[in-house]
């Protein structure tokens, strides 16, 4: 082999180790650790459904809301949405969702009755449980759950 | 004074040593990445493994709410008392167990043999355990769930809670 065939040969050598160094190096630095599942949906779907069947003054918590819109205080309590309002925040602060990862609203017959919470529900990083659509006593009752960061 | 020849054959020689050892550290920093994304493709398996549990633990016929009229998204209460005592049921390394939330109960664990007397004001049930021997790292995931209590029928909310162990 000639001088300079040699040198061209060495080149190559040296410009297939660089690139192989660098598709190593390419996929380390990009390497992510593999995809999180997200899980969020699961957990606002199941919130909901324990939220809206527990039983509360021996009605599922639904039917206290569709009484207490009517006017019918279910509960024997001063304010029967002030009591409901509270008795959610309870069980939603016991699972250690704070006040701006979530909002829960409930509407019936197309009236917002309670929206409670801080999470922006526009954002897009949020997750949302299916809505829970029911006709309660001739009312249409519809409630959603959205968690945002949890 | 080396001759053109030695001095080439001392060039090539010096040529081959920084190549080997190029190669060498090459190969180690390739066997240790290797060694770092198994063990991440692992512990993120691991962790889907675990998610897919906890979407499908509550509708394991052992627990589920049964009825047959209509499909009741619940875990039965009474069935939870049964459940550790199944044998057949392998999740990994793991510990599964539920938690009566709302309204707060007396924090007493629920067991079999004291069902008469503690049932329905226990409300923790150790569901599975399996503890791996050495744990170098471990993950906890929770979901709320609807716990029915049939000789109430009533509905309360529990919090399901699977640790995996790493």
């Amino acid at each position: 082999m000639k001088k300079a065939q040699v040198e061209i040969f060495g080149l190559l050598i040296i410009v297939i180790l660089i690139t192989i160094i660098a598709i190593f190096a390419l996929r380390f630095f990009l390497y992510t650790g593999g995809e999180s599942e997200r899980n969020q949906d699961v957990i606002a779907n199941n919130l909901l459904n324990a939220l809206l069947k527990t039983t509360m003054c021996e009605k599922s918590l639904s039917d206290v809301m569709v009484d207490c819109y009517n006017g019918l205080n279910s509960c024997d309590s001063e304010n029967c949405k002030t009591y409901i309002v509270s008795e959610i925040k309870f069980i939603i602060n016991k699972l250690d969702i704070k006040e701006e990862d979530y909002k829960f609203i409930v509407s019936i017959s197309d009236d917002d009755f309670i929206k409670i919470g801080k999470c922006d529900e526009k954002k897009q990083d949020i997750s949302l449980a299916a809505p829970y659509v029911k006709n309660i006593n001739s009312k249409l009752f519809k409630a959603d759950i959205y968690l945002c960061n949890y | 004074m080396s001759s053109k020849g030695q001095l080439q054959i001392n060039e090539t020689i010096l040529v081959l040593i920084i190549f080997t050892i190029l190669a060498i550290v090459g190969l180690i920093f390739f066997h240790n990445f290797n060694i770092n994304s198994i063990k991440s493709q692992y512990v993120s398996n691991e962790k889907i493994r675990t998610f897919t549990l906890l979407r499908t633990f509550q509708d394991l016929p052992e627990i589920k709410c049964s009825s047959q009229i209509k499909d009741i998204n619940c875990v039965d209460s009474i069935k939870l008392f049964s459940f550790k005592k199944l044998n057949n049921i392998n999740f990994g390394n793991k510990k599964i167990s539920m938690e009566l939330i709302y309204p707060e109960g007396t924090g007493k664990e629920c067991n079999l043999e004291r069902f008469q007397w503690d049932y329905p004001n226990c409300n923790y049930w150790l569901l599975y355990e399996k503890k791996p021997s050495n744990i170098k790292s471990k993950e906890i995931i929770t979901t709320p769930v609807s716990l029915f209590y049939p000789l109430t029928n009533e509905y309360k909310v529990g919090l399901l809670k699977i640790e995996s162990y790493y």
